[in-house]
């Protein structure tokens, strides 16, 4: 009979006692088509939790389609209805010791799923048999079931002797059987932060004999945990790579990359020369295999992982260039990272062809991947020596081109390789020079009048052309106008007869009518050098350069290494360790546990602060008006004068960064400006730490910030940010209140807030998440009369279940860490009822949570009514 | 991201199914660690409407069919064990499951089957953990196999919809070596059929009820090539990825048995270390082989390379990829890859007020194979700089089979051709006419590459070719059905 009828039906009044009737019918037929409707209601969302009781009538069964139906409709209500779950109890006691492996699997499956105290303690017997199943398939299922019972409670898989009883399967004869050890046992270490599963020998031998032979997730889960081994053997190292080998012909990719992860974190230890050449042979064709995928984003994945891989051995890829050829329609961001591995990929013996890549590049319409290509031919030319002829020959070629943004993208790269070879390229400057009119973007102007100022001394008319960037000097942005300057005076030490008037001109600007003081600074020390000592001043400024380096690798060796362990994660795409964009599970889990162990409630845990010891510089509030303004260049830490002088470092404001930040606003969607937030309370108030980092061509500046309305009424202070120079990045901290009039209704999450941050270059949106445990104020606290009178004076009118991790008094020392204060205790037995108190801004919110006696409520009064669904929503989670 | 107390060891909580206005078909959760208050599938299904992310939950999501399914996570966890791949290709194997189990995919199917859909659900994964995701292996534990539909009402099914599909064919079916000549119509029946028989599976494995279909055994060289060409016509990359597709439609009795397939030439891959004879025309270098679970690999790696390679393999149920193999030019200059089609195009400035664009193609197959439904794209100026193009096709027999349309919204020239024979030269000369004194410039704004999809039946790229394929232990042969065919992934010339 087809199923689709149960979703017909619509909802007749008395479709329920309807369906209560036919659950309690005589036939089991009749009985099952009952069960599938309440299945299929249940699925489309309507409220079958009244049917509890008759549902699990038919739990005592010989149909085992009926049975997994009954028990898939247990599992969706057992959490709501905790003291009727326990009456299943008896059949899951039961089932789990039936003939059929099938039903001893679904028995102990659904118990390990039934989150409810009271079944768990029931649980160990079973489960302690069916670790012992002689049937495979009852094994597997228990021994992840081990992992479901630790997450509810550790205490009893240790106490027990779950977790022996997990190791001793590792050496079970079913391959299924041991990869789900593994991955039970991987799960458990996680949670409890220590290293239960050790390398060792045996341990080892086990594991790869199981990997030949088990399914292909089976495989995923050895993979991760052989990866998070490590040997200092080279043998073992060897050994190790070579059984994992084959696994890297898998046709499931997931096998593919975590065998790659395995492989390359083993590799280092081999000192074999010819092994490791053996083993980058073999990853390098399954790695392209993954690129040949349909879907663009699975290619993207891949080739962010190549990225890394290339990065660290080269010669895996060494011979596959031609993969990474663009294809017109790829999409730009699969196009971005191929240019980029090729640049890695680029040598001497392929530069031609990956030259002819870039400069097809080059000719596309994609503006932002066209600036791309042409720094590539920068790159290659500063990383290979031989290929610089080459590139500056493909780069004069675009240039003739008289696309203005493919000009200006290509004289900053000359700049680039006039410093990796200097004296060597002159010969262009004159075919530069023709393009000075069309410059308009100032990294393009910068980097000409560098060249002209360098060169000075070979450029006839080098002063007319300084001169004619002179008249709007003010209208230029700060990186043209220090380059100016800069330039200026090397002409003048160069030819100081007649350029007198220029150099003495442009001081007077950069030092009198000027405010910037980046500016003012250098004006006064070039003016300051020479005229106490031109010869010193032709020392420093027309010093030897330091050579510039090829950037080719981006991330550093240690750095690198760590990433290569995270391959096929969601690290290994963004190239960034997971601590910065996740929370630490060990440390969360590890918090959780101890407090959940903590018999005494009012030993408080310090205050959950994300980095809330440091103070951070630019935390305007802190520091206050002794740094105004200018806050940004003065404590910008001292670096090597030739490089204060020299534009072509970008100025590095070196504050550490104590509050984790996410990406809110990517570069591309920002108009090149990048948005990184974190939030934290400090000095008794909430603050959004910012990072403004200006990736786009122009200064950034004019910022201004506005939220929109949301839930707990956050309110942006003033906003105070310097000018961002391009490539730069500034840190600022914007201190939040509460405002009754932002208050709004949740669009979302009551902790997301919707922000709009303007700029000199347009108004752009992002939203930041406020972690409820830094939402309410340190001012929380209410003397008990107070809190008393004003509770009495409100109805309960916003009563609540909750779900509550923990007791009473572990929930206190939970709630005190989000400013969530005690403050007293009512005890109606089997109930204890307690009683806390917050503020959100000045809006005091009073709460009662009711523990035992059933599920937990949570009763919420306040004056400020709007807040109490915001406030209700954070409470879910906090308590939880 | 802030701390969260939504903690989880970090695989999946949940998985649901929605249909494209967003009401749950299936639901599953598997950690019991989201709060129950909460609907997921409606915080889903508004953000990915609204297209922002809310902060809650992370999912991994695949649109298919009109279906979403979609992964849900409380929690990135540091150590993430579910990666983007494995996501996704558990959701696609997952797909294929309910498929094979309940028929094609649709809401109407899932459904009418919720109760096996279910089962699967529950049987394929435990607490977020993949456990098995073949068919073989669920056979056994999953049950209800009564689950397909009663024959009155077949209409509403997929069986149903297979039947016809499959009746249509029958013709090209019964003659399968002809099947690429008796599709003349060009590309939709050919393409239509095609995919009624390597795409998808329609019936549903307890549904196979039909005798026509059962005792035979379908394989299938699939090929897709990849090829960049210089403007002169030379290809500078080409590769092929191709698969042998299977698909066991044997009766029970025959299930289990062993087969063995001859391949020829022997594919052979390079870094395996077997015996060199990459010149050898027995051979077949490729990149990269991947064979699947049930075919007996050591005949490629170990045995000594003999005059053929025996492939055995013993064919589960259903629809299944034998061998994904990959072929390139390499760099030592032999090509394993044939190359259909050389395009050859010229750019060149008239006048004051006229570009024309050449484009010279020849296809390189044997005289008796043929390309069924080649389109070739040609991109010309930007609309607003054009005040008119005339293409000409010149054919040097005198005669064209090709049909130009030129789009102001593409900015494309597109030439079609019903079939294109092997050996045929054509020559299309595109004049684009510009208002006068623009056509200086005027190069710089055709921007692109001339792209060429087409299908070539009987024929494949790196010539590989089934040369025989028998039961191990071979009386009553099911019946086989051997079809090669090629098609053009990304098949591109530079522009000159």
């Amino acid at each position: 009979m087809s199923d689709a009828k149960y979703f017909g039906g619509g909802s007749k009044k008395g479709e329920i006692s309807e369906l209560q009737e036919e659950l309690h019918h005589q036939r089991e037929d009749k009985r099952k088509e009952a069960v599938k409707k309440v299945i299929a209601a249940m699925t489309v969302g309507k409220d079958v939790s009244m049917l509890f009781t008759d549902v699990l009538n038919c739990i005592q069964t010989n149909n085992l389609e009926l049975k997994k139906l009954v028990y898939l409709y247990v599992i969706n209500h057992a959490k709501l209805q905790p003291e009727k779950a326990i009456l299943a109890v008896n059949t899951f006691q039961k089932d789990a010791s039936d003939l059929n492996p099938l039903v001893r699997a679904l028995a102990i499956r659904t118990m390990g799923c039934i989150r409810v105290d009271r079944v768990t303690e029931y649980l160990c017997e079973p489960l302690r048999n069916c670790l012992k199943d002689k049937d495979p398939y009852v094994r597997k299922t228990a021994a992840l079931c081990v992992a479901k019972l630790y997450d509810l409670s550790a205490e009893l898989v240790e106490t027990q002797g779950f977790l022996e009883l997990l190791i001793q399967l590792l050496s079970d004869s079913n391959p299924t059987v041991v990869a789900n050890a593994v991955a039970a046992l991987t799960e458990i270490e996680d949670i409890s932060g220590r290293t239960i599963l050790q390398l060792t020998a045996s341990n080892l031998n086990k594991l790869l004999a199981a990997l030949n032979e088990c399914t292909e997730w089976g495989q995923v889960f050895i993979l991760n945990s052989l990866s998070k081994f490590s040997t200092a053997d080279s043998k073992d190292a060897e050994s190790i790579c070579e059984r994992v080998a084959p696994r890297l012909n898998h046709a499931n990719s997931a096998v593919v990359l975590a065998a790659v992860k395995v492989i390359m974190s083993y590799m280092d230890h081999i000192e074999n020369p010819e092994a490791q050449k053996g083993l980058c042979k073999k990853m390098g064709p399954p790695l392209v295999t993954l690129l040949t995928t349909k879907e663009p984003e699975i290619q993207y994945v891949a080739l962010r992982n190549i990225n890394l891989i290339v990065q660290k051995k080269p010669s895996i890829l060494a011979h596959e260039m031609r993969v990474f050829f663009i294809k017109y329609n790829d999409p730009i961001y699969v196009k971005m990272e191929k240019l980029e591995i090729m640049i890695m990929l680029a040598a001497e013996r392929n530069i031609e062809q990956v030259l002819n890549e870039f400069k097809e590049a080059a000719s596309e319409v994609d503006v932002e991947f066209v600036r791309k290509a042409v720094r590539a031919i920068g790159r290659c030319a500063i990383k290979i020596d031989k290929a610089a002829d080459r590139c500056v020959a493909v780069l004069l070629e675009l240039i003739q081109m008289k696309v203005s943004y493919v000009v200006q993208e290509s004289i900053i790269v000359i700049k680039d390789i006039f410093r990796k070879y200097p004296n060597q390229y002159e010969s262009i400057i004159a075919t530069l020079c023709q393009n000075l009119d069309t410059l308009d973007e100032p990294e393009a102007k910068a980097s000409m009048i560098w060249i002209v100022g360098e060169y000075a001394e070979r450029i006839e008319n080098a002063d007319a052309l300084l001169d004619s960037f002179l008249d709007n000097f003010h209208d230029e942005s700060s990186q043209v106008q220090l380059q100016l300057v800069t330039a200026v005076v090397k002409l003048f030490l160069k030819r100081p007869k007649d350029t007198q008037d220029m150099v003495q001109k442009v001081l007077n600007m950069a030092t009198q009518e000027t405010d910037n003081p980046d500016l003012r600074d250098r004006g006064y020390i070039y003016w300051r050098l020479l005229s106490t000592d031109p010869e010193a001043a032709k020392n420093v400024v027309l010093g030897e350069k330091p050579l510039i380096s090829e950037s080719t690798i981006q991330i550093d060796e240690a750095m690198l290494s760590l990433l290569c362990r995270e391959i096929s994660s969601l690290a290994s795409v963004y190239h960034k360790l997971p601590d910065t964009f996740v929370t630490k599970l060990k440390e969360v889990r590890k918090d959780k546990v101890k407090k959940d162990r903590e018999t005494d409630g009012e030993s408080l845990l310090p205050q959950e602060q994300q980095g809330g010891g440091q103070p951070n510089i630019f935390d305007l509030d802190s520091v206050g008006e002794s740094l105004p303004q200018t806050s940004a260049p003065a404590a910008r830490a001292p670096v090597n004068v030739m490089d204060e002088l020299d534009f072509l470092s970008s100025p590095s404001t070196g504050v550490s960064q104590p509050v984790s930040k996410e990406i809110v606003l990517p570069a591309e969607r920002g108009n090149g400006m990048q948005v990184a937030a974190g939030a934290a309370r400090r000095g008794g108030q909430l603050h959004l730490d910012l990072t403004i980092q200006n990736q786009a061509g122009a200064p950034l500046g004019d910022f201004a910030i506005q939220f929109n309305k949301n839930p707990f009424g956050f309110a942006p202070t003033q906003l105070q940010v310097p000018p961002v120079n391009p490539m730069s990045t500034v840190e600022t901290s914007l201190a939040i209140s509460n405002h009754p009039n932002m208050f709004g209704p949740a669009q979302q999450a009551a902790n997301i807030i919707q922000i709009a941050l303007k700029n000199n270059s347009g108004v752009f949106y992002f939203q930041v998440t406020i972690p409820f445990h830094l939402i309410f104020s340190e001012a929380g606290e209410v003397s008990r009369d107070d809190y008393l009178s004003q509770w009495r004076s409100m109805p309960d009118e916003h009563v609540r279940e909750v779900q509550v991790a923990g007791d009473s008094n572990s929930v206190q020392g939970k709630l005190r860490g989000a400013n969530l204060f005690y403050v007293a205790k009512r005890t109606v037995a089997p109930q204890e009822f307690v009683y806390f108190s917050a503020k959100v801004g000045e809006a005091l919110m009073m709460v009662e949570v009711s523990f035992g006696g059933g599920p937990s409520r949570i009763n919420t009064k306040s004056r400020s009514a709007e807040l109490i669904p915001a406030f209700e929503q954070a409470l879910y989670t906090l308590l939880r | 991201m802030g701390p969260n107390f939504l903690c989880t060891g970090g695989m999946f909580s949940q998985l649901f199914l929605l249909n494209q206005r967003g009401d749950v078909i299936l639901f599953k959760d598997y950690r019991g660690d989201v709060p129950s208050n909460i609907d997921t599938a409606e915080v889903f299904f508004s953000e990915i409407n609204r297209r922002i992310k809310g902060a809650a939950f992370h999912y991994v999501y695949v649109l298919k069919e009109g279906i979403y399914t979609v992964l849900l996570w409380t929690q990135i966890a540091e150590e993430e064990r579910m990666t983007p791949f494995s996501s996704i290709q558990l959701i696609n194997k997952l797909l294929l499951l309910l498929e094979n189990f309940c028929g094609t995919l649709s809401e109407e199917n899932l459904r009418k089957n919720f109760s096996m859909a279910y089962q699967i659900l529950d049987e394929t994964i435990d607490y977020g953990y993949p456990q098995t995701t073949e068919t073989n292996s669920l056979m056994d534990v999953i049950l209800d196999k009564n689950a397909h539909p009663p024959s009155s009402d077949l209409k509403s099914s997929g069986l149903l919809s297979a039947l016809t599909a499959w009746g249509s064919n029958s013709e090209s079916h019964s003659v399968p070596t002809h099947s690429a000549t008796s599709a003349s119509q060009g590309q939709e029946s050919y393409t239509s059929l095609f995919k009624s028989f390597v795409g998808s599976y329609t019936g549903g494995l307890y549904n196979a009820t039909n005798t026509t279909e059962e005792g035979s055994i379908y394989v299938d060289i699939v090929e897709k090539i990849n090829v960049i060409l210089r403007a002169d016509g030379e290809p500078f990359h080409s590769s092929v990825t191709g698969s042998i597709e299977v698909k066991n439609k044997m009766r029970a009795e025959e299930k289990n048995r062993d087969m063995v397939v001859i391949l020829r030439p022997i594919p052979t891959v390079a870094h395996k270390k077997i015996v060199p004879l990459a010149t050898d025309s027995k051979t077949l270098l490729m990149d990269d082989v991947i064979f699947h679970r049930c075919a007996l690999i050591p005949s490629v790696n170990s045995r000594p390379l003999k005059e053929e390679l025996p492939l055995d393999f013993k064919p589960p149920a259903g629809p299944f990829t034998l061998l994904h193999y990959r072929a390139s030019q390499s760099v030592e200059g032999d090509r394993p890859v044939a190359v259909p089609f050389i395009i050859k195009n010229e750019i060149t400035v008239m006048s004051e007020n006229r570009v024309d664009i050449s484009i010279k193609i020849e296809c390189l197959l044997p005289t008796d194979k043929q390309a069924h439904s080649v389109k070739i794209q040609v991109p010309v100026p930007k609309s607003h700089h054009i005040n008119s193009v005339s293409c000409q096709t010149m054919d040097r027999e005198g005669t064209t089979l090709g049909t130009v349309q030129y789009s102001q919204e593409t900015n494309q020239v597109t030439w079609n051709f019903p079939k294109f024979y092997g050996g045929m030269k054509q020559h299309l000369r595109i004049k684009c006419f510009t208002s006068v004194g623009q056509s200086k410039n005027i190069r710089s704004q055709i921007v692109g590459s001339v792209s060429v999809h087409f299908e070539i039946p009987m024929w494949t790229s790196t010539g590989l070719r089934i040369k025989s394929l028998n039961t191990i232990h071979g009386h009553n042969e099911p019946t086989r059905w051997i079809r090669y065919i090629t098609q053009s992934d990304s098949y591109q010339a530079r522009l000159g």
